[in-house]
């Protein structure tokens, strides 16, 4: 399991683009508070984008915040997984292609 | 960096031209450039600034965009920019000082209310600083009996500051004294907090609390260091008021609230005033004890400073507790005496 030790931020508030906070949540699981131009629409590919990413990392504690400007889906992915490296303090991860 | 035709550009501040500029900008929307802005950005269309946003601290403020200009997106490129730069110094938590009106549009961008008054908003990123921070107060509280409340910042603690402590101590049953945790003055933060300790350690029922962002800081009430007494002083102690009544008294079990009489200083005097037309709404009754005086003079923290700046060390032992003292004959006072000789500063 991955812990998220410190506060943590990516991304802008660009149009087509997402800032993701992350920070510990100690006792409370997993919070995700989503914001986006693009809810109504989009916003439970959103959360599923936001939820696979914390799988994949396996994050079980956090309150992640999601401000998002329309951002593209590998946009949001790209920018979850940057913020969880930096909250979770991973240097290890391979961000290669293929 | 260009977006469509508008272009940013920082604007240094301590060249009196720009400075100029960024004062004659702001007027028109009621904002003023204060000492404590540290950086400002620009937007820049047609050579002619119609926008701009900077920082002091970790407090965004003297966000602007002429009304011409507005829906395109200037707003949210000057503050990406600026959190961006923010985030980078390692800040956890960065906030925004603005006003009312502009509450829905920095909703969209990543900042959470803490609160709001008829004069300014005050605003956070991290959505659960100021609620746990509450909750970490909440922890502290126990119910039944009176408790009392005292906001300090012990410039360094005094005789005076001992009394105001004692005459609340004796009238409450319990008593928090808040230590305003913002460094700029003259004593760090952790120099005056141990001081206080020290030299209340012998009253059981006082306990000492860090007054974090949310107790006069440089978020919600900057003016308070800059000393000036102006419309922006009111509404900035009207803030911290609300704050600690709507926020950290009730989760504290606060009932009453002790200040020291201010015949001096024309900032703790607003504030003082502040506090006595805001607490009776929330029923907290408001306390306003007089000061201590010694040779004929009130004692006061100010007056010790100025002592040690003649080079009069041993003429402040008759106002300060023996405590704090002892502490400023230490070789560990030695860098802050060495500060205050050179220091013209009010804090």
């Amino acid at each position: 399991m991955c812990q998220i030790t410190k506060k943590s931020y990516a991304g802008s508030l660009e149009s087509s683009d997402v800032l993701v906070q992350i920070s510990p949540n100690p006792g409370k699981g997993l919070e995700i508070d989503l914001k986006s131009t693009v809810k109504r629409q989009f916003g439970n590919a959103i959360l599923a984008t936001v939820n696979d990413v914390l799988r994949e990392f396996d994050i079980t504690e956090a309150f992640v915040s999601i401000d998002d400007k329309g951002a593209l889906d590998c946009t949001i992915r790209a920018r979850v997984s940057a913020a969880v490296c930096r909250a979770a303090a991973l240097t290890d991860y391979h961000w290669k292609v293929g | 960096m260009l977006y469509g035709e508008i272009e940013l550009r920082d604007i240094p501040l301590n060249i009196p031209k720009y400075y100029q500029q960024v004062e004659t900008f702001l007027k028109p929307f009621g904002l003023t450039v204060d000492r404590l802005l540290e950086r400002y950005l620009g937007a820049y269309y047609n050579d002619e600034l119609v926008g701009g946003a900077g920082y002091g601290g970790d407090v965004i403020k003297c966000v602007a965009i002429d009304p011409r200009m507005r829906g395109e997106g200037i707003v949210n490129t000057l503050i990406s920019r600026l959190l961006s730069e923010l985030i980078a110094k390692g800040l956890a938590n960065i906030f925004l000082f603005t006003k009312p009106a502009n509450r829905v549009m920095f909703e969209d961008l990543a900042f959470h209310t803490i609160i709001c008054t008829d004069d300014v908003l005050l605003m956070e990123t991290d959505a659960k600083s100021y609620p746990r921070y509450l909750d970490s107060l909440s922890a502290l509280r126990t119910d039944g009996g009176s408790c009392g409340a005292i906001v300090m910042n012990a410039n360094p603690f005094t005789l005076g500051h001992r009394y105001l402590i004692e005459q609340a101590s004796d009238a409450c049953d319990r008593l928090f004294v808040l230590v305003v945790e913002e460094d700029r003055s003259l004593f760090p933060a952790a120099i005056r907090k141990k001081l206080i300790q020290a030299g209340t350690a012998d009253l059981k029922n006082v306990s000492l609390i860090d007054g974090g962002s949310y107790v006069i800081s440089g978020a919600t009430f900057p003016t308070y260091f800059l000393k000036t007494a102006d419309v922006a002083t009111r509404a900035h102690a009207r803030l911290d008021a609300m704050l600690f009544c709507t926020g950290i008294a009730p989760a504290l079990g606060v009932t009453d609230r002790f200040v020291g009489e201010e015949p001096l200083d024309v900032t703790t005097a607003t504030y003082n005033s502040v506090m006595a037309e805001t607490l009776p709404a929330y029923n907290i009754q408001f306390h306003c004890i007089n000061r201590l005086e010694k040779q004929g003079a009130p004692v006061s923290a100010s007056r010790v400073r100025a002592l040690i700046k003649q080079d009069k060390l041993v003429d402040t032992a008759a106002l300060l507790p023996p405590t704090t003292y002892q502490f400023l004959c230490s070789d560990e006072a030695k860098p802050i005496i060495a500060k205050i000789k050179n220091s013209d500063s009010r804090h």
